[in-house]
């Protein structure tokens, strides 16, 4: 668990209206960093991947993608801890696949802010 | 180069403008910054930088991040610049992001 440093709160009260709307610092700071784990050259590529086959181990993936295993892992770490890809384990295999659901989130994430 | 049929990347990337909109808000200054705004408006640049306690150039860095996505707007009386929220668009990003992103 990381420690929250910052408690900002932004409130915003429209005209005419007596609550304010609230969003939180962390509540930003989460979106931010799901959206930046998706917006990343060598991480799309590692989506499109894991879409086209399923699901892969670490090994599947550094070796389709000609990376150092060390690089691979740090990339799917940052896409697990946005929660866009899990895990499942069989035996002694870690395999990688899509949190679908997430993704389709996002992408109506981006269109509700474009709209 | 690889594309995704999920995601739909495109050279004109929606998440890259939706992830710029959203830095320039996820920021504890700034937000510190857009309430004062909020309650104050409309608030010239010395009452934000004096109320904040902070250096001339660094509020009109933070100005200028929150004016270029568009959640402030700014209006010109004499030499004096003011600047309001954009209260449409920040209602927009407080509804989409507590919608796609609060924890219960």
């Amino acid at each position: 668990m990381s420690v929250r440093l910052a408690k900002e709160v932004l409130l915003l009260t429209k005209p005419g209206e007596n609550d304010p709307v609230k969003v939180s610092y962390d509540v930003l700071r989460r979106a931010v960093l799901t959206l930046r784990a998706v917006n990343h050259k060598l991480r799309k590529e590692i989506i499109a991947l894991l879409e086209a086959n399923g699901r892969l181990t670490v090994t599947d993936l550094y070796v389709k993608l000609r990376l150092e295993q060390s690089v691979a892992s740090q990339h799917l770490a940052i896409l697990r801890k946005a929660n866009i890809v899990e895990t499942e384990r069989e035996g002694k295999f870690i395999y990688y696949k899509l949190n679908k659901e997430r993704i389709f989130e996002l992408s109506r994430l981006a269109e509700e802010m474009a709209a | 180069m690889h594309t995704t049929s999920l995601l739909s990347f495109t050279e004109e990337n929606p998440f890259k403008t939706t992830s710029l909109l959203l830095r320039s808000v996820a920021h504890p200054l700034r937000i510190k910054m857009l309430n004062f705004i909020g309650q104050n408006q409309p608030v010239k640049v010395k009452s934000i930088y004096k109320e904040l306690k902070i250096e001339q150039s660094i509020a009109s860095q933070h100005l200028r991040v929150l004016k270029d996505n568009q959640v402030v707007i700014y209006t010109r009386k004499g030499k004096e610049i003011y600047y309001s929220l954009h209260i449409n668009n920040l209602s927009k990003i407080a509804a989409t992001v507590n919608k796609h992103f609060a924890i219960n």
